[in-house]
């Protein structure tokens, strides 16, 4: 007989009211992955991934403010 | 000399390569990588193990909180792979922007196949986002703790 077991990991789930992520948040999410990088290169692809992902948040923070204050063109200059 | 009765490594990682056919009527028309989606759901639906496809009910409403029927689809981050003897895959994380949402848990499926259902994930609550973003982070890219494992 062959034994074999199959495994779902655990997900995390991080929400926001009003807001996109903060760096804070973003961190935390980061550091979950870090703890088991193995190699350099594996620790790179995940620092850059976040530190995008910051960098996201940060327009889609700045799109939000420019439509609610009435700069719709202003926001779409920003991209999607 | 000695042998050791195991199931393959090398056939795990097949398996979740979709190599390996010991069914009838599959065909399989594309060696290109299936689709798989997220889908999110409220606490009001049912999933467990004997779920066998994507269904709308019960999943998230989709009016006007920038949540789509269906769900999003998934990045496979990491192509199955093994270490040691678990084989194992990864996906990046899923993120709705500004969305008003409140899911229970989620379902895993193949979008090319059918919807058939892979996983379900349970939440273990409520989580909620309010015109916000709602992110789903896939554990660690290991083999014991990646999203999908055989062991």
């Amino acid at each position: 007989m062959f034994s074999a077991g199959s495994e779902i990991g655990q997900v995390f789930v991080q929400t926001t009211s009003n807001r996109a992520h903060t760096p804070e948040e973003i961190a935390e999410r980061a550091m979950n992955r870090i703890r088991r990088t193995e190699t350099e290169e594996d620790l790179k692809r995940v620092l850059l991934k976040y530190l995008q992902e910051a960098q996201d948040s940060a327009i889609q923070d700045a799109r939000r403010v420019l439509v609610e204050n009435g700069f719709s063109d202003a926001a779409k200059r920003l991209g999607d | 000399m000695a042998i050791s009765q195991a199931m393959t490594t090398s056939f795990k990682v097949e398996i979740l390569d979709g190599i390996h056919n010991f069914g009838t009527g599959v065909i399989r028309a594309s060696t290109a990588a299936d689709v798989f989606k997220i889908a999110l759901y409220t606490s009001s639906a049912t999933l467990d193990a004997s779920t066998t496809a994507y269904s709308a009910t019960n999943e998230v409403s989709s009016s006007g909180t920038n949540y789509t029927a269906g769900g999003k689809t998934l990045t496979v981050s990491q192509v199955p792979t093994s270490t040691g003897t678990t084989a194992w895959l990864d996906f990046d994380d899923v993120t709705w922007d500004s969305a008003t949402i409140t899911a229970n848990g989620a379902l895993i499926y193949n979008s090319t196949q059918g919807d058939k259902a892979v996983a379900v994930l349970a939440f273990g609550g409520d989580k909620t986002s309010t015109a916000g973003n709602f992110t789903i982070q896939f554990p660690a890219a290991a083999s014991t703790t990646a999203i999908l494992r055989i062991a």
